[in-house]
């Protein structure tokens, strides 16, 4: 029978996938990747990678063990380090919440209903993060089946418009790797930062279920469903014109026609990037619930909804 | 509470008195064989006349004179034919006794009155349930008399294991309530937990288990159902094998099991009687029905009038020529459409068989020809709303939460498209995540998702494989049968 | 208590806003199933054919071209737009005519309309001397040019193994130089199916011939 520790796991790689489409689905950074984007997409997997791990070894050492002795000195330099981290989760909600909506407004949404879905959008993100980490896992471990399915149908339907001539794996030049150092860290890097922190909170104090590999293995399994996604991108359009469009990916699968009697298949695309994004900022929600509790263990919960107001403000004027 | 008295006629007094009013209070006083005088009292209708007569008053008539001090005593010790004889010197006691169907019998000279268990009252027998027909499978159902009812239950569990506390509820009826579990596989905790929410239940009456349901659930006003209901006694030891407790009542068919999971209610009782490809596609299509009934209307709704690019042109085209002329809004015509079913199938119910088809004619010919050839809806919404209701019946279990969440996601999609679609259904996903049964996640075996449990969840694989019980089942016996 | 706080305010939400959405009903919209693209003397037109269902008998269609000039492709659209009584759909155009003259900027200017209108992007594209005409004749065999012309073209790709590279985003990321097929109207036979003559070549955003 396998143990509590291997169950777990599933629901934590299902999350840390999703986690890592995120929004960086919508708008992979294309301009700066041009004909080497394989390369700098693999370059950006590594620096997730990376960054995740160290992250939650290094957020699990500090806000469990080296705090937990209790004096005031500790405390006080944990609440320094504490601020940055909910400022990065915060400029992330609002970067995720930022793009969804953009997307969203281009392609689906009605007009000026903007900041209304932007509200329910938020307070389902609220609603995810404050509840039971149970309900977090499962509903990542169902998104992440249906995600995989779409990415999948998504791929087969859309073989016929790959041309092959597009599919040349070249080496970049070195400007070219250089300036896409920034990108790479702030798309792909940096957000692994409020995972990993949030995965070294959110685990249980005891047992084995604190092994890092679900993280290793989910930031893994996102990057291998964003490289099916970039490769589909590249097959259709080519680098370069990619690089023009503003949603590649979405414009690639928008191009996908099953006959002329069947449904868009882009329907499927929209809960992709629905659930990746809403993922993302639940995360990022649940980062600050438990940086929050470790200092304030009250007003835990009271954190996701006052998070979520202050993104919607903030997304009023950005 | 009130002392018996020593006195035949005081006792009498007092208990004519509680039932002046009532016709079917019944007493009769006689010489005993054994010197004294007394009375047996009962109300009409709710004893066996067989038991009084020839249990209790002819051994007494013909008994042999005594010198024995406590008369109720020795007669129920060596007198009476009864099978159950209480002795009290309560008369609330004893007027309890006789409300449940007792007959009591009071003694000359002797302060305890005899409790006599002579109930004959009628009850339905064993008839199929209604609502649970199946195919292939047992065909036995409950009836009112909950201690018949778990002995249905025995015939199946032959097992000392099996456990039924009675509990009284309700300050009117005094309805006694009974909770049945295996003693090796429930769990303790969730037996005592709910001990503790029946106790404190205070209320006048309780007719029905749909009483309880109500009082001691999780979340009360949740429109999922977080506990089980079934007439069927193989369903209820098919439960109580995986480790859940049932609650029976007397004077209701209708038995509650907990804890209730989100795939019961995909669950068909012919699963497990019928091939297992058969229940496995069976449940799929349940699982697929769902998801239609909630989601067709409300996806079609916002296809047709937010994202018109993403149908399929022919069929938009068709849309826009049967629309034309129709006076409402695509919104306003989904919901009176999803109102129309909803009337036709709560009548359809409630009227007699013999007038069922002339509603079908009705639904069918004004509702279904008629109000497309008027222009007064459409009939591509029609067909999409009546797919959804067909879809629907698949799933009776879910009836109320279906309508609830198929017009919460109508109107989402006609506010905000289908990204109002998507929240309504995240919305969903958080709150099925977020519910409990009694302490275990509604959405189990999901939460620890292994081979074994997901066995009988989205499809129902065959016997030889299902070796373990739930996982929900924290008891220590999880293992129900050994690999070949 | 805080599923009663929320739920109430939601409901009353939900029911308060939906029914001052703005959804467009079907027959509130025109669909286009092709574009044509013209230089005119004192600028540019815009040619729109649009399938119409009628009320009376839904499954017969007739097919209308609306028409706008300007001086820009969105001055010729909006010319177009003022004399209509319901919005413009352009999600489901299956067809783009390049008429004569569409080069260089006129070039970028139409591909740039066309991401901006959100035509699909994988509509085909086609080359006629007179985009007007060439939707003004009609089709025999589907309800309009615009979804028969595509069909013409799968046909052929399917029997002569054919491979055109003339969808719009072909087109967009060719970077001026590609091939689309050539579409002549037929004589002055309205029943005349417009028969497929060639292709037009491009190169570097200009029409270098036909072959």
């Amino acid at each position: 029978m396998k143990t509590k520790e291997g169950l777990r796991g599933l629901h934590e790689i299902a999350l840390v996938s999703l986690f890592t489409l995120g929004n960086t689905l919508l708008q992979f950074p294309w301009a700066n990747a041009q004909a080497g984007v394989t390369v700098s997409f693999l370059l950006s997997a590594l620096a997730a990678l990376l960054f995740g791990l160290g992250t939650s070894y290094f957020a699990a050492w500090l806000f469990r063990k080296w705090m937990r002795s209790g004096t005031k000195v500790r405390i006080v330099f944990c609440i320094f380090l504490a601020i940055p981290i909910c400022a990065l989760a915060f400029f992330y909600a609002v970067k995720g919440s930022r793009d969804i909506l953009s997307f969203l407004e281009k392609t689906i949404l009605p007009k000026k209903t903007g900041l209304v879905f932007a509200a329910f959008f938020l307070a389902v993100c609220a609603w995810l993060s404050r509840g039971p980490r149970r309900g977090m896992d499962v509903f990542a471990l169902i998104a992440f089946f249906t995600t995989l399915v779409a990415v999948t149908v998504l791929f087969l339907l859309g073989i016929p418009q790959f041309r092959t001539a597009y599919g040349k794996i070249e080496l970049p030049k070195i400007e070219a790797v250089g300036a896409s150092i920034l990108p790479i860290l702030t798309e792909f890097a940096f957000p692994m930062a409020p995972l990993g922190v949030y995965l070294a909170l959110a685990k249980p104090k005891r047992g084995k279920s604190r092994s890092q590999k679900p993280l290793a293995v989910g930031i893994l399994v996102g990057g291998a469903i964003m490289l099916v996604c970039v490769l589909q991108t590249l097959l259709t359009f080519g680098a370069s014109f990619a690089a023009s469009l503003e949603y590649p990916y979405s414009a690639a699968v928008r191009v996908v026609s099953v006959g002329a009697y069947a449904f868009r298949p882009e329907l499927l695309s929209y809960f992709l990037d629905f659930s990746a994004c809403l993922i993302r900022v639940a995360v990022c929600f649940s980062c600050f619930k438990f940086m929050v509790g470790r200092f304030l263990p009250r007003a835990r919960n009271f954190v996701p909804p006052l998070a979520a107001l202050f993104v919607f403000i903030t997304l009023c004027f950005v | 509470m009130e002392q018996t008295q020593t006195g035949l006629s005081e006792n009498l007094e007092t208990i004519l008195s509680a039932f002046r009013t009532d016709a079917s209070f019944r007493c009769r006083v006689f010489q005993t064989g054994m010197g004294a005088r007394a009375a047996i009292c009962y109300l009409d209708g709710m004893v066996s006349q067989e038991v009084v007569r020839e249990g209790v008053i002819r051994p007494l008539m013909l008994a042999l004179p005594t010198s024995e001090p406590n008369l109720a005593a020795y007669a129920s010790e060596c007198v009476l034919f009864a099978t159950e004889v209480k002795g009290t010197d309560s008369i609330d006691t004893a007027i309890d006794g006789l409300l449940g169907g007792a007959a009591i019998l009071f003694f000359d000279a002797c302060p305890t009155v005899l409790v006599i268990d002579a109930k004959g009252f009628r009850s339905r027998g064993i008839q199929e349930p209604e609502n649970e027909s199946v195919l292939q499978g047992p065909r036995e159902g409950f009836d009112e008399v909950a201690i018949q009812s778990i002995a249905m239950i025995r015939r199946k569990l032959q097992t000392p294991d099996l456990c039924a506390e009675q509990i009284t509820l309700g300050k009117q009826t005094k309805t006694a309530i009974y909770l049945c579990y295996l003693r090796r596989l429930a769990s303790p905790r969730l037996v005592a937990e709910l001990k503790r929410r029946l106790a404190k239940i205070e209320i006048d009456g309780v007719l029905d288990t749909n009483y309880l349901n109500e009082l001691i659930r999780d979340k009360k006003t949740s429109i999922f159902k977080t506990m089980g209901t079934t007439e069927r006694p193989d369903v209820v030891a098919a439960k109580l094998l995986e480790g859940r407790v049932a609650i029976l009542a007397n004077g209701t068919p209708v038995v509650l099991t907990v804890p209730y999971l989100f795939a019961e209610n995909f669950q068909s009782d012919e699963d497990y009687y019928v091939n297992f490809w058969g229940a496995s596609i069976g449940r799929l299509l349940r699982y697929l029905c769902f998801f239609l009934t909630i989601s067709v209307p409300a996806v079609y709704l916002a296809l047709l009038t937010h994202h018109q690019r993403l149908l399929p042109t022919f069929l938009l085209l068709s849309a826009a020529g049967t629309r034309g002329g129709v006076p409402f809004s695509s919104l306003v015509e989904c919901l009176v459409l999803i109102l129309v079913l909803e009337i036709l199938k709560e009548t359809g119910a409630r009227m007699p068989q013999n007038l069922g088809h002339t509603l079908g004619i009705i639904g069918g010919l004004v509702v279904g020809q008629a109000a497309v050839e008027a222009r007064l809806v459409s009939a591509s919404m029609l067909i999409v709303v009546a797919v959804s209701g067909i879809a629907g019946l698949m799933i009776p279990r879910l009836r109320a939460a279906v309508f609830f969440l198929r017009v919460g996601l109508v109107l989402l999609s006609a506010w905000l498209g289908l990204a109002g679609w998507l929240l309504g259904v995240s919305a969903l996903l958080i709150r099925l995540t977020g519910t409990t049964s009694f302490g275990v996640s509604y959405l189990q075996p999901l939460e620890s998702p292994t081979a074994q449990g997901m066995k009988d969840t989205f499809l129902r694989v065959s016997w030889g494989k299902m070796l373990t019980r739930p996982a929900f089942n924290r008891n220590l016996t999880r293992q129900r049968r050994k690999k070949e | 208590m805080k599923n009663h706080f929320f739920l109430p305010i939601f409901l009353c939400l939900i029911s308060f806003s939906a029914f001052g959405c703005r959804a467009v009903e079907p027959e509130e919209v025109y669909l286009i199933s092709a574009l044509g693209f013209d230089r005119t003397n004192s600028g540019v037109r815009v040619s729109a054919e649009v399938p119409l269902t009628r009320e009376d008998e839904a499954d017969k269609m007739e097919v209308r071209v609306f028409e706008g000039e300007g001086e820009t492709f969105p001055s010729a659209l909006e010319a177009m737009k003022a004399g209509l009584a319901k919005q413009l759909e352009f999600g489901h155009c299956a067809l783009i005519v390049f008429g004569d003259g569409m080069e260089n900027s006129r070039l970028d200017e139409i591909l740039e309309c066309l991401f901006e209108w959100q035509v699909p992007l994988s509509a085909t594209v086609v080359y006629s001397p007179n985009a007007g005409e060439l939707l003004k004749k009609g089709s025999l065999s589907a309800p309009a040019v615009g979804y028969e012309i595509p069909d013409i073209l799968r046909l052929i790709s399917k029997e002569r193994g054919i491979l055109f590279q003339c969808r719009v985003y072909e087109v967009a990321s060719s970077g001026g130089s590609f091939r689309i097929p050539q579409f002549l109207p037929n004589g002055e036979e309205a029943a005349e199916v417009d028969r497929l003559e060639g292709e037009c070549v491009y190169h570097e955003k200009k029409a270098v011939g036909i072959e």
